[in-house]
């Protein structure tokens, strides 16, 4: 047993007796994902690491997120249990350094030789698919629930099919496949994450795809259109005002009930869209997922309710000036929590790290290249 | 010794059963499982992620196994160094403070810190490099301006006396790396400095104070104010510090930053020229007084140039974001020293010429 390297007395139960656990006809158990994370607590620890992220010229950056990372997940709970965020501040911190030294280097010989603009674009589209896989593989790994590592096997090949091949495939068909190049981007994330060594299957269809788009895409045209009308009708109404003379005052006072009916109305739409198209693919992804014979999933998320919430948080944030920013980000997260339920069976209590000798919480011993998270956010 | 109940989780598996941990003097922690009383683990090393408010700090063992405390204030005694920042987070003075230093902190790092630490950084730019910049924007420039229509006689008569004027100045002048002319109908009369020390006329200008050699030579004194300073230098290691740390700072702010990012940057950038501006100006009148020459000449400069461009006066919220002082307050500067020369040069120095050390070596290893 690993407790024996360490020179310590072997103890008994310290292994799991699997084996005494009859393994009964799958029943699910359902509950709602639980959301504890309050606002005002988040507001203190963002706060602080904006501070300090400056006084260090960027250096704690790295304990920032990790401290971001570990509150959401510590405070999201499935089934009873949190999840766990385990990678570790100088783990980000050398991704960081090193993304950093890498876009360093090449916005500097970009701005010294122009032409290697065009030479590191076309290595981007060969470098992009690698640095994709890195980042989930990173992120899942360094996930955990019930001290049980996600996994993530896609491929170098896969991300480039889809998330390079067809794309640019579909702007041949002035974008007509894009929704059902959406649907594989997506299958490829979520089809090969795993956890305990059981695969996620993944039925999504493109049809809902292509009808979330063409909603999104239509109210989005007809809300405009509204919209339009709208501002005709105040523009109508200051227009009818001035000869009836007081032209400042009342001018003054339309300039600003236009602009705020403006900013309200470009804020509803920008919402309204990211709502329907990101409701009906959650709803959708959700449905058709299981993790194989473990845990199913159900997200009904409502698009009305989503679209305000979205807009009243962009409101909120850009009135404040950003200082809401944590308010709204931990109310998105309670909105989503709230409507997603998880059903799991006995067989969740008793699954393995197929990862095992890696999973060691001792990171810093496994921080190897393939330990860090490139992505500078 | 203190019982603290919680939760024991297995290696490397979703087993969890209910436990206690007793903590020892010697930071040595042992679990034992509620239900039986049976010990789980024993262990002195042990690892904790970081410490956040209202969250338990969960305790890692080096096999994999975990304990999960359900009280969230409880730390072990070994980790409680690293409670501070969960105490600053949680403390209302600490989140008032850091609300205050927050926008200050910012400002000073903008405004002060990086335009500092741009002017100390250019002194160490390495010759071929300089050049080699030098370089990179003539062909930038090349492709939008046209090769000089003046002839070859007028150039080189140019070149020969605004030369001999800059020599006069004195060896703690740096010399112009190359003076050069170009056709530009679009831009109009106008001159500038490249980052490198080149200087750029264009045949506009060159026409326009065809009759005023003192004006033109005015205008070079004003670029090689640029080239003396090493402004070119200045502003680009200062655009590129504020670019990379408003990345690095402002990357978990996401989009809302971006905005006021953009918008401080360029105020910045803006002030910062303006600066530059005038220090240039101070230097042009400065070198005409050492030269015997009547800072008027600067204002001929200025008066033709404000002419040919027809320059309206701003007015004074768009200042903050003009690169250069407005004609007016440029020609008032210059009328200054023409009043009262003494005032600015009692010791018989001037005090724009006066450089650092720093830039007198660059000006040496320029000649």
């Amino acid at each position: 047993m690993s407790t024996s390297e360490h020179g310590l007395p072997p103890i008994s139960a310290a292994t799991p007796e699997m084996t005494t656990q009859e393994v009964k006809t799958p029943s699910y158990r359902t509950s709602t994902v639980e959301f504890s994370g309050k606002g005002g607590e988040f507001f203190g620890i963002w706060i602080v690491n904006i501070l300090l992220t400056i006084v260090t010229l960027g250096i704690y950056s790295a304990w920032a997120k990790v401290r971001t990372q570990q509150y959401f997940f510590g405070h999201t709970k499935v089934d009873g249990h949190a999840f766990r965020y385990l990678a570790t501040p100088i783990q980000i911190l050398k991704g960081r350094l090193l993304a950093f030294a890498v876009i360093a280097v090449f916005s500097l010989l970009t701005q010294l030789i122009p032409v290697f603009a065009l030479v590191f674009a076309l290595a981007a589209i060969f470098v992009m698919p690698w640095l994709l896989v890195q980042g989930i593989k990173f992120n899942l790994r360094m996930t955990a629930y019930r001290n049980v590592r996600f996994g993530f096997h896609g491929t170098y090949g896969g991300a480039f099919l889809n998330f390079i091949v067809f794309p640019i495939i579909a702007v041949f068909t002035f974008y007509l496949l894009m929704p059902y190049v959406l649907k594989r981007m997506d299958k490829f994330v979520y089809e090969n994450v795993s956890f305990g060594g059981r695969k996620m299957q993944v039925n999504t269809i493109g049809g809902t795809y292509y009808e979330a788009v063409f909603k999104a895409f239509f109210a989005t045209l007809g809300a405009f259109i509204v919209f339009a009308i709208v501002l005709a009708i105040f523009a109508g109404i200051t227009g009818l005002a001035i000869p009836s003379g007081d032209v400042s005052a009342l001018g003054g006072v339309m300039a600003i009930v236009f602009g705020a009916v403006y900013i309200l109305g470009y804020v509803l739409v920008i919402a309204l869209s990211q709502a329907i198209y990101r409701a009906t693919i959650r709803n959708h992804v959700f449905a058709s997922s299981e993790l194989e014979g473990v845990a199913k999933f159900k997200s009904s998320v409502d698009v009305f309710d989503y679209c305000i919430l979205l807009a009243s948080n962009y409101l909120m944030i850009a009135f404040s000036l950003g200082l809401t920013y944590p308010v709204a980000k931990v109310r998105h997260a309670a909105y989503l929590a709230s409507l997603t339920e998880v059903s799991v069976n006995s067989e969740i209590d008793n699954l393995t790290d197929p990862l095992k000798q890696e999973s060691s919480t001792f990171l810093e011993e496994a921080a190897d290249l393939y330990d860090i998270d490139f992505s500078l956010t | 010794m203190q019982q603290h109940f919680g939760f024991f989780q297995y290696p490397a598996s979703s087993q969890q059963i209910d436990a206690y941990l007793y903590e020892h003097a010697d930071f040595r922690l042992d679990v034992f499982a509620t239900a039986t009383g049976e010990r789980l683990h024993t262990d002195t090393e042990f690892n904790c992620g970081e410490i956040l408010p209202g969250l338990p700090c969960e305790l890692f063992f080096a096999d994999g196994s975990c304990f999960i405390p359900k009280d969230p204030s409880y730390v072990p005694a070994k980790y409680q160094r690293k409670t501070w920042v969960a105490k600053f987070e949680s403390h209302r003075i600490g989140i008032l403070s850091a609300l205050v230093l927050v926008p200050v902190t910012c400002a000073w790092l903008f405004f002060v810190g990086i335009p500092a630490f741009a002017k100390a950084l250019v002194p160490y730019t390495p010759e071929p490099l300089a050049e080699f910049i030098d370089q990179q924007s003539l062909v930038a420039i090349d492709t939008f301006l046209e090769p000089s229509k003046l002839p070859i006689t007028e150039q080189e008569k140019l070149r020969a006396e605004w030369s001999a004027a800059f020599k006069k100045l004195g060896p703690e002048i740096a010399q112009p790396r190359h003076i050069d002319f170009r056709d530009a109908e679009e831009i109009g009369p106008n001159a500038f400095a490249l980052p490198g020390g080149t200087v750029i006329m264009t045949d506009q200008l060159a026409t326009l104070l065809k009759d005023n050699p003192d004006a033109s030579l005015a205008v070079m004194l004003h670029e090689l104010g640029h080239v003396q300073h090493r402004h070119g230098l200045q502003m680009m290691a200062s655009s590129a510090s504020t670019a990379v740390i408003a990345a690095v700072l402002f990357n978990d702010l996401e989009s809302v930053s971006e905005i006021i990012i953009a918008g401080g940057s360029s105020l910045v950038q803006a002030k910062f020229s303006r600066g530059m501006e005038t220090d240039a100006d101070d230097f042009a009148n400065q070198s005409l007084l050492k030269l015997d020459k009547s800072p008027q000449a600067f204002i001929d400069a200025m008066a033709a140039l404000a002419k040919e461009h027809k320059d309206d006066q701003k007015d004074s919220w768009t200042s903050y974001f003009s690169s250069h002082p407005e004609i007016k307050a440029r020609i008032d500067a210059a009328k200054k020293l023409i009043t009262t020369p003494e005032s600015t040069s009692t010791d018989g120095k001037n005090p724009a010429i006066e450089e650092k050390s720093a830039d007198e070596k660059a000006a040496e290893s320029n000649n």
